[in-house]
């Protein structure tokens, strides 16, 4: 009888610990879950935010609105490639621009009608909103932590998700809106290769040589 | 020792095989809910052997032969995925250029529509529907009902006319929201594709790779862009789906087309 009590008293622990792993191991699962879908929130909040901004700035009495592919090497400074619209009096105007180790360079510029405009702000918008909605690696993998053990798991995953330790080349789109007040700058990397729409459309307006 | 010690003993010995058999079995229940367990698991490893090996990850040498660091195996890695995302950027690309060419094509109508998929009610479409009648075109708020991707009853409203720049715009508008769209990665893409004829171990290292990237284990509500154009060749759909919090601004831009009482 006293065996009986004793085995069944250790079956009740042993089921008891089992069933407590089984738990533990569902709960860190299900919070790793809702920690992924908090940020995931919180990057979209952000993004709407940023797009909220930008569509506010270009929206106001700009006096030129520049709007470029930036191709970020590591071996080189960043080089810009895009155009510029100038609002000078009620007229706008639209050219080719570049800036590559910080000399600027323009195009001719040509007139362009307040619908065309309202258009060009529009999609400019609407290809900062793809930017912002796109992550990149390093974006992913948010902030590097200061503690060393998990500095070396949060390289881990830069890397498994695509990352260079080192940096590496980056693209992304910057629109800077000149106001009399001063210039404002929106800036967005691209998490996948630059899409071609967006390559294509900024070179719409002619290249420079 | 007694022959009634001797029995008592004995049936002290079953009683505890038959705890540690349970014990086994509640163990083995927590390591395969949820695909939790990790491939070193002592216990599960030694009692599956199969399963073990197809989660451990595989040595790329034969005994004896070169051995890479840790450091070149992450490196491989990123090569690997990087060479992943530029094939899904190529995927994405060919797919837009090919709405945009079937949005500058001689449609008749053309449907851009926000489709929530409801897993209690099925699927709701709403947006706005363009037509076009010799020269003129308009523009009417759009709605339909249905389940999948098939739509059973539509209804649209007052219609208005729409201008050839105004169309073109809309036209662009709708290209970019549908890149943005492909820019917002699901946790189900995050996942990659569903091992449909996997082993249980696949299926495992699926489901956690869906969970870790905020992925509902039950489904849960889905939401798409859906464009539908009308060409001379018939129907042309369009489908791309948001990630759960992405798709705000585009709900506000086919609402600015008017929008239909709900059903």
């Amino acid at each position: 009888m006293k065996t009986m009590l004793i085995t069944l008293t250790l079956s009740m622990t042993l089921l008891a610990a089992g069933a407590a792993q089984k738990d533990a191991d569902v709960q860190r699962l299900e919070e790793r879950r809702l920690e992924e879908l908090q940020r995931q929130k919180e990057l979209a909040d952000e993004g709407e935010k940023a797009v909220a901004a930008l569509r506010a700035e270009l929206a106001g009495a700009w006096t030129s609105v520049i709007i470029t592919r930036v191709y970020d090497c590591s071996c080189t400074a960043p080089s810009y490639s895009g155009f510029r619209l100038k609002r000078e009096g009620g007229a706008v105007t639209v050219e080719p621009w570049r800036e590559n180790k910080g000399r600027a360079q323009v195009g001719v510029p040509r007139p362009i009608t307040p619908p065309e405009v309202e258009r060009l702000l529009s999609e400019t918008a609407l290809f900062y909103l793809a930017a912002a909605l796109s992550e990149t690696p390093r974006e992913k993998a948010g902030p590097m932590p200061s503690d060393k053990a998990k500095a070396k798991e949060w390289f881990e995953r830069l890397l498994a998700d695509g990352g260079s330790r080192d940096g590496g080349d980056q693209l992304g789109m910057e629109v800077r809106v000149a106001t009399p007040e001063g210039v404002k700058q929106h800036d967005n990397a691209w998490a996948l290769d630059c899409p071609k729409d967006f390559s294509k459309w900024v070179a719409a307006f002619g290249t420079l040589p | 020792m007694t022959a009634k010690q001797c029995h008592r003993a004995l049936r002290g010995c079953l009683y505890l095989g038959v705890c540690l058999c349970l014990y086994l079995y509640v163990l083995l229940a927590a390591g395969r809910d949820f695909g939790v367990s990790e491939p070193d698991n002592g216990l599960l490893s030694w009692l599956f052997p199969a399963e073990r090996d197809a989660l451990a990850p595989r040595p790329a040498h034969a005994p004896g032969e070169f051995q890479p660091d840790a450091r070149m195996i992450a490196s491989a890695r990123r090569i690997e995925a990087d060479g992943k995302r530029r094939d899904y950027a190529e995927a994405m690309d060919k797919e837009v250029s090919a709405l945009r060419a079937d949005l500058a094509s001689p449609w008749s109508s053309l449907i851009i529509a926000l489709r929530a998929d409801c897993s209690c009610t099925g699927s709701e479409y709403r947006g706005f529907r363009i037509r076009r009648a010799g020269g003129a075109m308009t523009v009417a708020p759009w709605a339909g009902g249905g389940f999948g991707p098939e739509i059973l009853a539509e209804r649209t409203g007052a219609e208005r006319p729409l201008t050839q720049p105004e169309l073109e715009r809309v036209s662009s508008e709708a290209a970019l929201f549908y890149l943005a769209a492909s820019l917002s990665v699901t946790p189900v893409e995050k996942a990659g594709p569903y091992p449909q004829d996997g082993s249980a171990a696949d299926i495992m290292a699926w489901r956690q790779r869906h969970l870790a990237a905020g992925g509902n284990p039950e489904g849960g509500d889905q939401a798409w862009i859906y464009v539908r154009v009308a060409t001379p060749a018939g129907l042309k759909p369009y489908n791309n789906r948001w990630n759960l919090y992405d798709f705000r601004e585009f709900e506000k831009w086919i609402s600015s087309f008017g929008t239909l009482p709900q059903s």
